[in-house]
């Protein structure tokens, strides 16, 4: 599969939507859109952690400390309320945001 | 919310940065060990596996900074590692540290103790709006410092006086303050005690509730309470209930009926007002009274004297008088109320005391500058290693500026602390005088108030970043590159130029200026003011009661005054002698006449002299024999030929060519020259009076029974005249004659009333002295460190020369000759500084008829700058010969070895 580029400002909304799922760890959240993306998208690794932890000042999301299944530990990050919200703005941002462009691409 | 949770973070993370570091370091090795996994998984050797976990990752280090710059704490540990650096620098240049942090810190503990004196010298009514006819009311104790009345008598002054209304009493106390069910609170508060009318004085209106109630009787209910808006705040949290609810002062319930508006804090820095009318110690003996301060206001046309005149008969009825305890009071007393609270002359102590603080800070700037300025050059290779690894301009320029301000900082520290000490000691200087105009010594306790400690961190930040942003900036500027390449020479290279040299030669200059200006205050100044002490009688044996207003009369009047007052005074035990004279005997006065002798043609003579008139036996009381020719006698009268005395001085400075008796001279008048009033010189007299800069030491003395008075002294002489029978038997005796006459400036003895005249010149002569001290201190640090730094700049330069063959006084030579050459140029300038300075002294002295002597002292200023040149020359050897002797005393090689 062809991957892409990152569409510009799309990485925290998509942490947002993999941690609605599950709580999860950074490596697990790049795994998790690699996966969930039918492995278009790849998370440049070391950016994801500056946004993470920009998220969790904001308070969109919070972390603790967790064993993982190999009994590693790990940081498991996981959405708060003021996240959820921040999550629901956000879809519809990119909903809109994606059908305008659509129409445009397929005006004639 | 969102905000909420940033600035929760914000905190988390900054109170947590070193435990959250280490987190994100365990993360990013937890997500690296994971994808190695996944690559060994996928058929990678361990060793490849981890390389390419890395590869994906990305910078680590670079990363990091990335998610750290995301808590938004980088601000703040940035200046942590500053102050760290900057401390780091202090320890590696510990000698150039110390140096500055003292100098800095005497700058910094100067201004903030001058500062605080200047506080207390301002602390005026803090909201009060006292108008002219407001009047202080207290008794007269033959002194300026009166005795306020008790209770008792204001109740009967308040019921009885017709010229006066509105009479308040206050009382200030501290007390401890305590609302029920609430905390109770350690601090004492500082409040007031007063009748239900204290808030006329102020026209303020509460910000809260309301002002004392007044019944019909004008009597306070004794239980309510005014609070200031911090005791609001602090007790009640801005909280309107806060009306109507107890608070205990001292134990005592009272009602709080209103608060007070911010910044009211009338007369001083009360913070509760309590309504009271003393009532408890309406049957208490006198003794236990307490006694109140006592505002009236002056009745619509009505005069101070028919109110004096009412209080006079008044005051025979008063628990307080003579009469009743025997005491020292005869009269009450009214001064305007509004003088009381400021004076005539703190505002001119507070400039000289305010701008000496300023002089000193900028010294101070102008010393750490220059050890600034030498640590850079010291550092330029750091400097150029760091400019060469991309550091940016402003970083470079901010490395410096740290410096500076971490020296600063400890000097603020220092500051604070030897200001705290000077305060205390100055203290207890200041509880050995009297008075001083505007401040109660006896109840100003100077101590650090938070204002104080603003100042200081407002003069570290000035003088922090004074002193270091033009090293910052020529560092800034440096070329990494030809230091790098060419590091032998390098580190001095830099900054000698006209900068250094123009700075070193500015610094000489200014130095020289100060060290002149601190000869006058260590030398010049207190030994002038202190001649006035040096007089040829007991100054405790001679008693002076000057009556003022309303006792105006002609000459016969005068005389005949006289000559019953003198029966009457000499009827008293153990008066030797009386006499009647125009002048105090104080420092005081300044009565100076232009004269002429007759057949001197010239248009201005600038002949001056000191003139005052005399009954015939004033020598008597001074204990003092004629010199030559007649005293006055009774046939020197307004109708026979005028006739004066002069005195030795007098007779020194005008009539050097031979015997004055018979020569004539008349006081210069510009507007009416024909008036021909010409005095006969009949005698010579001893120099009997006090000297000083302001006032001529020639005299010219008249007969009273030749002059029209307008007012008189009298004097006696006695043993031990300083006892209060003998002004209780001047004031009786003028009474007796002149019922109306007052004695405003109280009864004093000579030495008394020269503790009175000198005190503000003996206050502002030692803060002279140690202000002098100070600058002369650190003008020899600033000169010091100057040439300290310079020479070790050169340490490396020495040791190559030694190494080649160069003789001790051949490198002592180097460094000798341009200083020589800038010490010179900054002598040069000085003195062109110090002419301006005496210039501008001279055209004050000019614009207040300064007399000769004090113009004189002032002509000639090459003995005392050639004292000055000595200093400068001496303390520039001795910091040339230190550093110098210490840079020839390492073995060449460990010079050039040192880096």
């Amino acid at each position: 599969m062809k991957k892409i580029d990152f569409p510009q400002g799309t990485l925290e909304l998509l942490i947002l939507r993999v941690l609605s799922q599950e709580p999860n760890h950074g490596f697990g959240i790049s795994q998790r859109i690699h996966i969930l993306s039918n492995e278009v998208l790849t998370v440049e690794e070391g950016s994801m952690y500056p946004a993470l932890h920009r998220m969790a000042q904001k308070g969109w999301i919070n972390s603790e400390w967790a064993k993982t299944e190999n009994n590693r530990r790990a940081k498991y990050y996981k959405l708060t309320s003021l996240g959820s919200e921040r999550l629901g703005a956000e879809v519809d941002s990119w909903e809109t945001l994606a059908t305008a462009i659509a129409d445009v691409l397929r005006s004639e | 919310m969102e905000t909420f949770h940033r600035l929760k973070n914000w905190l988390v993370a900054l109170l947590g940065y070193g435990r959250r570091n280490s987190d994100l370091s365990e993360e990013i090795a937890f997500h690296i060990e994971m994808r190695t996994d996944l690559n060994i998984e996928a058929g990678m050797s361990p060793k490849d596996a981890r390389s390419a976990a890395l590869k994906e990752f990305g910078g680590i280090d670079k990363i990091k900074e990335q998610t750290r710059d995301s808590w938004g704490t980088r601000i703040v540990v940035d200046q942590v590692r500053n102050i760290t650096f900057g401390l780091r620098l202090s320890i590696r240049y510990r000698s150039s540290s110390i140096l500055a942090v003292c100098v800095l810190g005497i700058g910094i503990g100067t201004s903030i103790a001058m500062y605080t004196i200047s506080t207390i010298g301002l602390d005026l009514s803090a909201g009060g709006n006292l108008s002219e006819k407001h009047q202080l009311l207290d008794w007269d104790t033959g002194t300026r410092k009166g005795e306020a009345i008790n209770t008792q008598d204001f109740k009967i002054i308040r019921e009885e006086i017709e010229s006066l209304e509105d009479l308040v009493a206050m009382k200030s106390t501290s007390a401890l303050l305590k609302i029920p069910g609430k905390r109770k609170d350690k601090e004492y508060y500082k409040g007031l005690f007063a009748t239900s009318n204290l808030f006329n004085l102020t026209d303020t209106a509460p910000l809260h509730g309301r002002l004392f109630s007044r019944n019909a009787l004008d009597v306070a209910s004794n239980s309510e309470i005014v609070i200031s808006y911090s005791l609001w705040n602090d007790f009640f949290d801005r909280n309107e209930s806060a009306i109507g609810t107890s608070l205990f002062v001292n134990d005592k319930e009272h009602m709080i009926v209103g608060v007070m508006p911010a910044g009211f804090a009338f007369p001083r820095k009360q913070k509760f007002w309590v309504s009271t009318d003393w009532q408890e110690f309406d049957g208490e003996i006198p003794e236990n009274t307490p006694t109140v301060v006592v505002v009236g206001k002056l009745i619509q046309n009505t005069n101070i004297e028919e109110s004096l005149a009412e209080l006079n008969t008044l005051s025979t009825n008063l628990s307080g008088s003579t009469a009743k305890t025997g005491s020292d009071k005869l009269n009450l007393r009214l001064r305007p109320h509004k003088q009381s609270f400021i004076g005539d002359k703190p505002l001119e102590v507070i400039l000289i005391f305010n701008g000496g603080a300023f002089l000193v800070l900028m010294l101070a700037c102008s010393n750490v500058f220059h050890i600034i300025i030498s640590r850079t050059a010291k550092r330029s290779h750091e400097l150029a290693v760091r400019c060469s690894l991309g550091a940016r301009r402003g970083h470079v320029m901010w490395q410096v500026i740290v410096d500076g301000l971490t020296l600063s900082c400890l000097g603020a520290i220092l500051g604070i602390g030897l200001a705290a000490i000077g305060l205390r000691a100055f203290s207890q200087f200041l509880k050995s005088f009297d008075r001083i105009p505007g401040v109660d010594t006896f109840q100003v306790s100077l101590r650090l108030e938070p204002g104080a400690i603003y100042v200081a961190i407002g003069a570290a930040l000035v003088a922090g970043i004074a002193a270091s942003v033009i090293p910052a900036w020529r560092a800034s500027k440096i070329d990494a590159y030809s230091i790098l390449k060419a590091d032998f020479n390098s580190s001095s290279s830099i900054f000698v130029g006209w900068l250094s040299k123009g700075i070193v030669i500015s610094q000489v200059a200014f130095s020289a200026v100060l060290i002149f200006l601190s000869y006058l205050f260590l030398v010049f100044i207190p030994s002038n003011f202190s001649k006035t002490i040096d007089l040829p009688y007991n100054q405790d044996s001679v008693l002076t009661a000057p009556v003022g207003h309303p006792y105006k009369k002609g000459s016969h009047e005068t005389h005949e005054f006289y000559i019953e007052l003198k029966k009457k005074l000499q009827a008293v035990p153990g008066v030797r002698a009386t006499a009647l004279s125009s002048d105090g005997p104080g420092i005081g006065e300044d009565y100076i006449f232009e004269f002429e002798f007759q057949g001197d043609d010239r248009v201005a003579t600038d002949q001056w002299a000191q003139v005052s008139s005399e009954s015939p036996d004033f020598l008597e009381v001074y204990g003092l024999d004629l010199k030559s020719g007649r005293m006055f006698n009774s046939l020197d009268t307004m109708e026979s030929n005028r006739v004066c005395l002069v005195n030795v001085h007098f007779v020194e400075t005008y009539c050097k060519s031979g015997d004055p008796i018979g020569l004539r001279l008349r006081l210069v008048n510009h507007k009416n020259k024909d008036a021909p009033t010409w005095f006969s010189i009949i005698g010579v007299i001893p120099n009997h009076k006090p000297e000083s800069i302001r006032i001529a030491r020639e005299r010219i003395i008249l007969p009273y029974t030749q002059t029209g008075s307008s007012g008189a002294t009298i004097l006696i002489n006695a043993k031990e005249a300083g006892q209060a029978r003998y002004r209780q038997a001047i004031r009786q005796a003028v009474r007796e004659l002149v019922p109306e006459a007052q004695f405003p400036a109280g009864i004093l003895t000579v030495k008394e009333s020269f503790d009175q005249s000198l005190e503000l010149i003996r206050t502002i002569s030692t803060a002279g002295k140690l202000f002098g001290g100070i600058i002369l201190f650190m003008s020899m640090v600033g000169l010091y460190s100057i040439v300290s730094f310079t020479t070790e700049q050169r340490r490396k330069e020495f040791g190559i020369r030694i190494a080649v063959g160069a003789t001790n006084w051949g490198i002592a030579k180097t460094v000798l000759k341009p200083w020589i050459l800038m010490t010179c140029g900054g002598l040069i300038i000085g003195f062109f500084g110090v002419m301006f300075l005496q210039a501008a002294i001279l055209a004050y002295m000019e614009s207040i008829k300064a007399p000769t002597i004090a113009l004189g002292a002032f002509e000639n200023v090459a003995i005392p700058y050639l004292l000055v040149s000595i200093i400068i020359c001496c303390s520039s050897f001795v910091a040339v010969a230190v550093p110098v002797r210490r840079a020839l005393q390492i073995p060449p090689m460990e010079v050039i070895r040192i880096d």
